[in-house]
């Protein structure tokens, strides 16, 4: 028996099912076109391994410094307390929207060796900026930051303006409101934000192969063996950094829907 | 009684919003009410005096302290909200013991055990705000608010969002927590009848300014304009011409009628005279109507409205005039639509202006 208006539904679960699918069929079949022995002989190399690990410990860094860094402005974007808020907020989406590639130019122009910043880098520390883990860092935190201001910002502005004025009230300073009050209410959206700004950060190829090819991360190895080496490599590793990726990502929400509920 | 609360011709500029000019004092143990529509700007001056707007004209005093600069955590003012505002990461022991930390020499053990009891609250302490009522959660929020012993306590619609049985309950609870606390209060509500029950001064406001600050008997019996009257729920109100003028006692004409009230007014000038329903006396038969009353008058009964336990009765006697009576007595003297009816009033219950 078809009611009426179940068109709709078929209609929209056939637009959104496409959509899935999409998403879902070019995993399957990359994962499902590998062979085993590919799988055990790439995990055992170094150099996939390290690239891992540069991955993983480099995007944790820059979701850190995100985090460290866009909560205060969030906080400040989200009261208003600075001038034209909107504009700056608009700064802070600025990365989403530009291709990845000109980020990593970029910032080698900002802090390649002929700059004014990458010599006064290159005469603190003694070496160059391109080609190290700070760069890779740099490129990560620039293209994942937005995420970690905005879910800040929408945790912020969740809060009620009158709970921060009762606490005003009540004599605690500006500093105390925001550590007693807002801080441990906008804590999920932070944490939430901190696993979305990890992702990105892991995911980033663009902007990062243009300020370091090497020392490598996952992308850029995975990127490195498609154009240097053949297909099957290039598709074994991508795999393996797949799941890792998504294993880490889930075990983190649930970490952080367990501390909700708890 | 000293001042605790002095605010001078202040002026204030917030988007679309403005206030004009507001002056008023309130002292020790006084109930405040600032009474007005939704729109007025009631909250737009709480806030303010809670230092969340920057001034643009005028002072706020606190003990003689000028404070209209002074940030929000340093004006020794607490506040209360019709959304309550608890902390919903604290307990509500925690809520109530917030602001123990920013201010000294506070009993603080003697305070908290005081206030939980008189606020039947003792078992709540160890619960989170989420699992409390919307009774319970408002006097969480007032015990936190008095802990410190604010000198002002501000208090925005508080019972607004509550069930009437509730509202009348915490209205009573309020009055009896703040007696004799030494402090200011001020009270911002729409709702006219929480005014009269709460107050000990009021003030009218409306659109950014205050129209009669008085007494609560002088703001509902004495209203200053038709404005005023007809939000304060003035039942009776009559345009007349002053006909004589004889050792402070009047006589208005008002159609083809007569009407003494007290008051220096010129012959000739047009007034409007103000009425409440429960000063007019209405009887069945003319013996029965108080015979030294002065103003007497024999009409027909047009419409009969109940409000719980009180009858509003409209009266056509050449002028409309409302009497309010109980419902008992309507049944009683068999009072109905189209029945002829005796009814009186002082000339000292007829104000005018």
């Amino acid at each position: 028996m078809v009611k009426k208006g179940n068109w709709f539904f078929l209609l929209f679960g056939f637009l959104g099912g496409v959509l899935l699918l999409f998403i879902i069929l070019p995993f399957v079949t990359l994962c499902s076109n590998q062979s085993l022995e590919n799988l055990v002989t790439v995990v055992q190399e170094e150099s996939v391994l390290l690239a891992f690990l540069n991955s993983f410990i480099l995007a944790a860094i820059a979701s850190f410094l995100a985090i460290l860094f866009g909560t205060p402005l969030a906080y400040l974007l989200s009261r208003r307390m600075v001038p034209i808020s909107g504009f700056w907020h608009a700064i802070v989406d600025l990365p989403l929207a530009v291709p990845h590639s000109i980020v990593g130019i970029a910032l080698l122009f900002f802090l390649g060796g002929n700059s004014i910043f990458g010599a006064l880098f290159n005469n603190i520390f003694r070496f160059g900026f391109v080609g190290t883990r700070i760069a890779i860092v740099a490129a990560m935190l620039f293209v994942s930051l937005p995420y970690a201001v905005n879910a800040a910002k929408e945790a912020f502005d969740r809060i009620s303006v009158r709970i921060e004025q009762v606490a005003a009230s009540l004599g605690a300073p500006p500093a105390s409101v925001f550590f007693r009050v807002s801080l441990p209410l906008a804590k999920g959206g932070i944490s939430s934000g901190a696993i979305l700004t990890w992702a990105r950060a892991v995911s980033e190829f663009g902007a990062v192969v243009v300020l370091a090819y090497h020392p490598m991360t996952a992308p850029v190895k995975i990127w490195d063996e498609f154009t240097t080496g053949t297909l099957e490599r290039a598709g074994a590793i991508a795999v393996i950094f797949l799941f890792l990726c998504l294993s880490v990502f889930i075990v983190l929400r649930l970490l952080l829907r367990k501390q909700k509920n708890g | 009684m000293a001042d605790i609360l002095c605010v001078e011709d202040l002026s204030v500029f917030v988007g679309s919003f403005r206030l004009k000019n507001i002056s008023f004092r309130v002292s020790e143990d006084e109930v405040f009410v600032i009474l007005g529509p939704s729109g007025a700007g009631k909250t737009l001056l709480l806030e303010t005096i809670a230092g969340f707007h920057k001034v643009t004209g005028g002072r706020i005093l606190i003990c003689g302290k000028d404070v209209t600069r002074a940030p929000p955590y340093r004006r020794g003012l607490s506040l209360i909200f019709q959304d309550y505002a608890l902390f919903p990461h604290l307990t509500v022991r925690e809520n109530i013991l917030f602001g123990t930390r920013y201010r000294s020499g506070v009993h603080i053990s003697e305070n908290l055990s005081h206030l939980t009891n008189l606020l039947e609250i003792q078992g709540l302490l160890d619960r989170m705000p989420a699992t409390l009522s919307g009774g319970e959660a408002q006097r969480v929020a007032l015990a936190r608010a008095l802990l410190c012993q604010p000198k002002v306590l501000l208090s925005d619609e508080p019972f607004t969002a509550l069930d009437a049985p509730m509202r009348q309950k915490l209205r009573a609870q309020f009055l009896q927590t703040i007696r004799g606390l030494k402090q200011a209060v001020l009270f911002v509500t729409h709702d006219r009848n929480e005014a009269y029950q709460l107050a000990t001064k009021v003030a009218v406001m409306d659109d950014g300014r205050i129209l009669q600050i008085g007494g609560k008997e002088e703001i509902f019996y004495k209203p200053q304009s038709t404005d005023i009257a007809e939000f304060l729920g003035v039942e009776t109100l009559l345009e007349g011409v002053v006909e004589e003028h004889k050792d402070g006692l009047l006589k208005i004409r008002v159609g083809d009628s007569i009407i003494s009230a007290l008051g220096e007014r010129r012959v000739g000038e047009k007034v409007t005279l103000c009425l409440r329903a429960d000063r007019v006396s209405l009887e069945m038969d003319e013996d029965a109507a108080r015979s030294t009353i002065r103003n007497r008058f024999n009409g027909v009964v047009r419409e009969i409205h109940t409000e719980g336990p009180v009858a509003y009765v409209i009266v056509d006697c050449g002028f409309k005039v409302t009497a309010a009576v109980t419902r008992l007595s309507v049944e009683e003297l068999g009072i109905k639509e189209n029945s002829t009816v005796f009814l009186s009033f002082k000339a000292t219950s007829i104000h005018t202006f």
